[in-house]
């Protein structure tokens, strides 16, 4: 039997043994005369008897029923409500083991295995994966130094393709769920002759998969320029190809409300976003006041994505 | 003056010295508790002899086991028929 080097007396601890052997009520007397209190006295069999007595009297309790020859007893369990104390006491290795398989798991919890790219704008999967790259995103980063706000941000600011971007962790996943932007939604069919401005502005963005490009980043554009053109020239001879390319312009429209009302500049801004069909643009209004009319000049500025293909 | 104490009273029992009596108390017909216990003549879970300072006791009755057995007080618990002094 194992040593009790620690004292469980103040415990609530107990152990339950089988007892094999005659004359049982002498055993049970014997106890009584040297204080050590019994529970659970039961026969179990024609010469087998369990009992119970406190943890912390288990040598005192051998002691005695080796003196009157009972030697043929096994243990059936340790109980009690300190009874996990005695356990995990017992059972150092496997507390230590459950210590650090915690610590590990809290850990692992916070690396990145893995990707997700889910919704409609996972098409630019490819380029929303280079964005993190940059921003140092890879796989076995730590969750806890992202901000996914921020990230999502970065990504939907990243690419003009894209209207919605909302990162998310799924346990050791990062879901990226995207929506591509209504122009950047268009079905490729290869067909475009060319790509035409429909607003001015200013190139911010320009990708060309065919075609050839008329301008380049930070020209400014009037409405019907031709930015893409679908000529190429293959060893010295133009060949006419489908244009497949988008470009980002930069576009700043002002519009003009009049009114006889003081404090429509949201109404006014509504106007100027219905005329250019942007519900996302960037308003300022100024107003002025002429000959007893309000005069409220309205500033839109939005990114435009043109797409051919 | 409790209830026990005048019945002791009564019967003249009062100047008798208390460490020879033995006490029972029994909880319907499932459970016994008993002070002054000498010791357990024999014990099986149909019949219980248990020595008193002066005589005997049995106990008899079908499942009966030591619930908790100590320093002369034992609770005897089972289906108790009969207790008899010897």
């Amino acid at each position: 039997m194992r040593k009790n080097r620690h004292d469980f007396k103040n415990l609530d601890l107990y152990s339950t043994y089988e007892i094999k052997g005659l004359n049982f009520g002498a055993l049970l007397n014997a106890l009584k005369n040297r204080g050590i209190t019994v529970y659970d006295v039961r026969k179990t069999g024609e010469k087998t008897h369990t009992v119970t007595v406190n943890f912390a009297q288990n040598r005192n309790f051998f002691a005695i029923a080796k003196e009157l020859c009972y030697t043929d007893i096994r243990k059936i369990k340790d109980g009690g409500k300190a009874y996990p104390v005695l356990f995990f006491f017992r059972n150092l290795g496997l507390l230590v083991g459950a210590a650090l398989f915690l610590v590990l798991a809290f850990f692992s919890c916070d690396f990145i295995f893995s990707f997700s790219f889910s919704g409609s704008g996972s098409v630019l999967k490819r380029e929303m994966e280079n964005y993190l790259k940059e921003k140092g995103v890879t796989q076995f980063s730590r969750f806890s130094d992202i901000d996914l706000t921020s990230l999502s941000d970065g990504l939907l600011a990243d690419n003009p393709r894209l209207s919605f971007v909302e990162c998310q962790r799924s346990g050791n996943i990062l879901v990226i769920e995207s929506a591509l932007s209504e122009e950047g939604g268009k079905v490729l069919s290869g067909n475009s002759e060319r790509l035409v401005s429909d607003v001015a502005g200013t190139v911010t963005d320009i990708k060309i998969y065919r075609g050839t490009a008329l301008v380049k980043e930070g020209d400014r554009v009037a409405a019907g320029d031709v930015l893409v053109d679908g000529t190429v020239v293959v060893k010295d001879v133009p060949v006419n190809v489908g244009v497949i390319a988008y470009v980002t312009v930069s576009a700043e429209q002002i519009f003009t409300y009049v009114s006889d009302n003081d404090g429509e500049e949201s109404l006014a801004i509504i106007f100027a976003e219905e005329q250019t069909g942007e519900k996302d643009a960037e308003a300022h209004v100024e107003k002025t006041c002429e000959e007893g009319r309000f005069v409220y000049t309205v500033t839109l500025v939005f990114s435009r994505v043109l797409f051919a293909g | 003056m409790g209830f026990i104490d005048n019945i002791l009273q009564s019967f003249k029992l009062g100047e008798m010295p208390a460490e020879p009596l033995f006490k029972a108390v029994m909880y319907g017909d499932c459970a016994i508790y008993l002070q002054n216990v000498g010791s357990i003549k024999s014990y099986s879970p149909d019949k219980i002899e248990l020595r008193l300072k002066k005589g005997g006791l049995t106990i008899a009755g079908e499942g009966l086991f030591v619930k908790k057995y100590c320093a002369g007080d034992l609770v005897v618990c089972g289906k108790i028929d009969t207790i008899s002094r010897i």
